[in-house]
């Protein structure tokens, strides 16, 4: 893969269903490497616009390109990690073992009819070992807590070795102790890694504290750049539709 | 040898039974986890068309059937893509439709009615050597095309949308495993029947699944149960002169409620 300035580009994306416009005009860049943060309220085309940068779903009008290549010509799909909203939510009665899960992520990365080798099996354990799910190896994902099962699916992102992660609401499943434990994780793999890490949340106060960039939608882009801009009561209003008063504390 | 080895007949129903039995549970495992156990039921009344068309034209009805149970697959895979009516709904469209249509054709073929209930509920005195190269033949093309596609089939059975944004064309694995499924019910009604077959693609996976153990060991379990139900059905079927599908489902079943008894245990 070419070093690509911008991991993602979008222009002009609009998407619409029947009458109903769920996104106007989006445009923006993520560097590689980079950490944001998409916010907005409900119905604001947060999941929309994710999937559509995943290929999920086909915008009405304009492009999205994935490292300099235009979705539908690019392949490499094993460059790219998602955690799904509410993967925490597994099918309880689903016959699996955390391992054979998070080996599953890497099926993109093995190719249709290519089987299981050492270096795939160490990937698999070196992405438990992030997620720190290494000791539940062997237990049923239907066992686990709601946290541990959102661990569980960023693993089996990790397990295709991934340059960017998208993920969407990563949190909604997480007690609000651990969350602090599950955004050091993710500042570390963005750290350490240097993965690029899309990551949507309608959790405005982590996604100010945590995240290198901020993208605010509501349909359309209301604003684009590192968080302390956006935390302004211009924005809010444009965000959320009703006059907001902020206060900033320590905590 | 046993006595029931000395006719050729049993020994051709037992071939056919292994090789059913080990394929039957393998589909219906990703059946069974995707929510789709009415699909082999569905399959099976789809079959049944197949069968009364080949006895009408004179034609073999195992591969009319296969015929018509792979089209119709492909045709429900298609309506079920357009998300118009609900998947369970176009399930149950063609099962009902199917056997109305099934039973407007035999009831035009006169005569042949006994012919009809040896696919209705198995007969293993009717496995003729042709048809077994047949179930042979397809049964290793159905294993070896789910032994090259399993850990597709795995990604996509536990989530769908992670599966596309990984770049698997889910279409045609899904395409791929229905027409599987529907493989495997032409390929069993001689052996268990058209109106018992789903039961084979089901009972011994949820079976295993008592046991809480991983997919893969899930998987084996089941063909295991899926073995000693169709051998034991098939055993006591021939010395007690009993139906040989109705058998074995109901050794299937007698093994559900001993697994039921296992878990509570546990």
């Amino acid at each position: 893969m070419k070093n690509h300035e911008f991991a993602i580009e979008v222009k002009d994306v609009s998407y619409k269903i029947g009458h109903a416009t769920l996104l106007e005009n989006v445009s923006f860049n993520v560097q590689q490497g980079e950490y944001l943060g998409i916010i907005g309220p409900n119905g604001g085309g947060k999941t929309t616009l994710l999937k559509i940068m995943l290929g999920l779903i086909k915008p009405t009008w304009g492009e999205v390109k994935i490292f300099g290549q235009n979705l539908d010509e690019f392949h490499d799909r094993a460059a790219i990690g998602y955690v799904p909203q509410k993967a925490s939510e597994t099918e309880y009665r689903f016959p699996a073992t955390v391992e054979e899960i998070v080996r599953s992520g890497r099926t993109a990365r093995i190719g249709l009819f290519g089987r299981f080798s050492g270096a795939d099996n160490k990937a698999v354990h070196r992405a438990m070992g992030m997620a720190d799910i290494g000791g539940l190896a062997d237990k049923l994902v239907s066992n686990l807590s709601g946290g541990e099962r959102q661990r569980v699916m960023i693993a089996r992102a990790l397990a295709c070795e991934p340059k960017m992660l998208f993920m969407d609401e990563p949190t909604l499943a997480i007690d609000i102790a651990s969350q602090e434990k599950f955004y050091e994780f993710l500042e570390k793999l963005n750290r350490e890694l240097n993965l690029t890490i899309l990551f949507v949340s309608h959790d405005i106060a982590a996604v100010a504290k945590k995240v290198g960039t901020v993208l605010c939608l509501n349909r359309e882009m209301v604003c684009h750049g590192s968080p302390s801009m956006f935390m302004k009561e211009e924005y809010m209003e444009k965000l959320y539709g009703k006059k907001v008063h902020l206060i900033h504390h320590a905590h | 040898m046993l006595e029931i080895f000395k006719y050729d007949f049993m020994v051709r129903a037992f071939v056919a039974g292994l090789v059913i039995a080990v394929i039957a549970p393998a589909i219906g495992i990703f059946m069974v986890i995707r929510r789709y156990s009415l699909m082999a039921d569905t399959l099976a009344h789809i079959s049944l068309v197949g069968v009364a068309i080949g006895i009408l034209t004179g034609g073999d009805p195992i591969i009319t059937a296969t015929a018509t149970s792979v089209i119709t697959a492909v045709g429900i895979e298609k309506l079920r893509l357009n998300r118009k009516i609900f998947g369970e709904s176009v399930l149950a469209l063609f099962l009902s439709a199917s056997l109305a249509v099934a039973s407007v054709l035999i009831s035009m073929a006169k005569g042949q009615s006994l012919n009809i209930l040896s696919y209705l509920f198995g007969s293993i005195t009717t496995v003729a050597a042709t048809e077994l190269f047949f179930i042979v033949g397809l049964g290793v093309v159905v294993l070896g095309t789910l032994f090259l596609i399993y850990k597709e089939l795995f990604f996509i059975s536990f989530d769908e949308e992670m599966a596309r944004a990984g770049g698997i064309n889910t279409k045609i694995f899904n395409l791929i495993l229905i027409i599987l499924a529907a493989l495997t019910v032409t390929l069993s009604m001689r052996i268990v029947g058209v109106l018992l077959i789903g039961a084979l693609m089901v009972i011994p996976v949820i079976t295993a699944m008592q046991f809480g153990r991983s997919f893969k060991k899930t998987l084996f379990l089941a063909i295991g149960f899926s073995l000693v139900s169709v051998i034991s059905g098939l055993f006591i079927s021939y010395y007690l002169d009993l139906a040989s599908g109705g058998t074995i489902v109901v050794v299937a079943l007698a093994l559900f409620l001993l697994s039921l008894l296992f878990n509570r245990k546990n």
